[in-house]
């Protein structure tokens, strides 16, 4: 794995207007960043992240199979109560996933450990399964990367695989908050996969979902919402008012309700008690739990539900050497041992590693200044070379 | 990795008043899709079948034969590709309008959304 130096194409900024990229600068700073990019050999890439992901994946749903049976489990995970015969059900029945993404650190030199995964929201899924590849063949072909550079990336692939396994259909709506460019960039990238899937579609803000006196939730034309991606995370729908209402609706959701259990840091020391010294996984413990102590005075301090880094804390010899703030935090936190990011040229690194469609299928780079990564870290290409 | 020899370029957003514009998508190497593969769709229970590895090409061949086709919205560009998967083609088939008759009383709204508001809900 290298970090290589390289020239920006003159015309990205363009390109990515014309292709509806309009986040790729954030607050006057990249995002979208392809000063360099990262080089990964073929080996690295299977063994070390591809096959880490499905067995990740895996561990993953075992956890979810035993939550689901154990109500300490379902408690330990903040999991409200009044959900889990939802959730229990969603799994049961066999709801289908359609994506998610590990988070991993990751520097060609041991095994990918990881750090989290983002099982319900994941984003960044356009510039990694459409834009990262549109430079990896304008690269090639202006000799920015070896002619017969390849790249891990089958993520555009994978969706519209999901969505016509999925849809069997059904027309479906796709929601989130709409006034955020990312979201709703988000949205709209996966919607045109899933129209290429051949199913029909509707955007609708979440907050204009209704629901009708029987019992279903229906769109602004008061249509019944069959299926439902929702870029919106369960845990808040849990808390707000529709949110008991969940369980009598017909509506079935994507992600899944049993997505709840995964996305939620607190599964990192379930999964460290259920596969102990598993080589993808760090060590990690419950805060309150006294096993916590063996990790001295060095750890990462995570609140189970936050999103972009937000919450959490890097503790060094005792002192918090770096922090993010936020509103996170009040259901609990984990203590993971600490896996300093990869520095390349001063930035640290973490990967991304896709799954969709029950495949792993694609790879994000993220960089930043700071070795906790945030919404506003930059996003680098990666190629594999050799 | 896996890429097929077309170039696709697909207007975002077709039916929404909120389009912001088109995305160009790259050409991808034709792979095949194994039945096993195709059949292990995120199914609860059953874990990723990371043997199944069936789109590992080189993109070497992807600079060739590239043709550019505008998504006409309703019908997908990708419904021939050598990748659908196998015994879903009724999913390619028109979506019709969810089937449970609309309601015309009283709809409340608001419900959900009061969380994302304030905070990203992307991860």
């Amino acid at each position: 794995m290298q970090r290589i130096p390289c020239e920006e194409r003159a015309d990205w900024r363009d390109q990515a207007a014309a292709t509806g990229f309009v986040f790729h600068t954030i607050d006057d700073a990249p995002y979208w960043d392809e000063r360099a990019y990262y080089a990964f050999s073929l080996r690295e890439i299977e063994q070390d992240i591809e096959a880490p992901t499905a067995e990740l994946d895996a561990m993953c749903r075992e956890l979810v199979e035993r939550a689901i049976a154990d109500e300490r489990l379902m408690r330990a995970l903040k999991i409200p109560e009044k959900f889990w015969n939802y959730i229990a059900a969603s799994w049961k029945r066999g709801d289908p996933s359609l994506y998610g993404r590990f988070d991993l650190s990751y520097d060609g030199r041991g095994p990918a450990k990881l750090l989290e995964y983002n099982a319900d929201t994941p984003t960044a899924i356009f510039e990694t399964g459409v834009f990262q590849w549109l430079w990896l063949e304008q690269a090639k072909e202006r000799r920015i990367t070896p002619k017969d550079a390849d790249q891990y990336n089958s993520l555009h692939e994978r969706l519209i695989e999901g969505w016509a396994a999925i849809g069997q259909g059904r027309h479906l709506h796709l929601s989130g908050v709409l006034e955020s460019e990312e979201d709703n960039g988000s949205l709209a990238y996966l919607e045109d996969t899933a129209r290429q899937a051949g199913l029909a579609t509707t955007r609708i803000a979440m907050r204009d979902i209704g629901r009708a006196p029987s019992g279903h939730f229906v769109d602004l034309d008061d249509k019944p919402i069959e299926l439902m991606f929702k870029l919106y995370p369960w845990e808040w729908m849990f808390g707000e008012q529709f949110g008991a209402y969940l369980a009598g609706a017909s509506t079935r959701f994507l992600e899944p309700p049993w997505k709840a259990i995964l996305s939620n840091k607190a599964i990192l020391p379930v999964l460290w008690a259920m596969f102990p010294r598993h080589p993808n996984l760090l060590p990690t413990y419950f805060d309150d739990d006294e096993a916590a102590a063996t990790l001295g005075s060095s750890y990462v301090r995570k609140p189970f539900f936050s999103r972009e880094g937000a919450n959490i804390s890097i503790v060094v010899g005792g002192e918090t050497i770096d922090s993010d703030e936020g509103p996170y935090g009040r259901e609990g936190f984990v203590r993971q041992a600490v896996a300093t990011l990869p520095q390349y040229d001063g930035n640290y690194v973490v990967l991304g590693s896709w799954i969709a469609a029950g495949h792993p299928c694609g790879l994000s780079m993220r960089e930043d200044m700071s070795p906790i990564t945030k919404n506003t870290s930059r996003f680098l290409p990666h190629a594999i070379i050799g | 990795m896996k890429r097929s020899d077309k170039i696709v370029l697909v207007l975002m957003g077709a039916t929404s008043v909120t389009a912001v514009g088109a995305y160009m998508l790259p050409s991808r190497d034709q792979c095949q899709t194994t039945p096993a593969a195709a059949s292990s769709t995120a199914t609860p229970g059953a874990p990723a079948a990371a043997a199944s590895q069936p789109c590992r090409s080189s993109s070497s061949s992807s600079s060739g034969g590239r043709s550019w086709f505008w998504n006409s919205g309703s019908r997908s560009n990708y419904a021939n590709r050598s990748n659908t998967t196998p015994g879903t083609s009724a999913a390619f088939a028109p979506s019709s309008r969810p089937s449970v008759p609309a309601t015309k009383s009283t709809t409340s709204r608001g419900g959900f959304g009061t969380t994302g508001s304030s905070f990203s809900s992307g991860s």
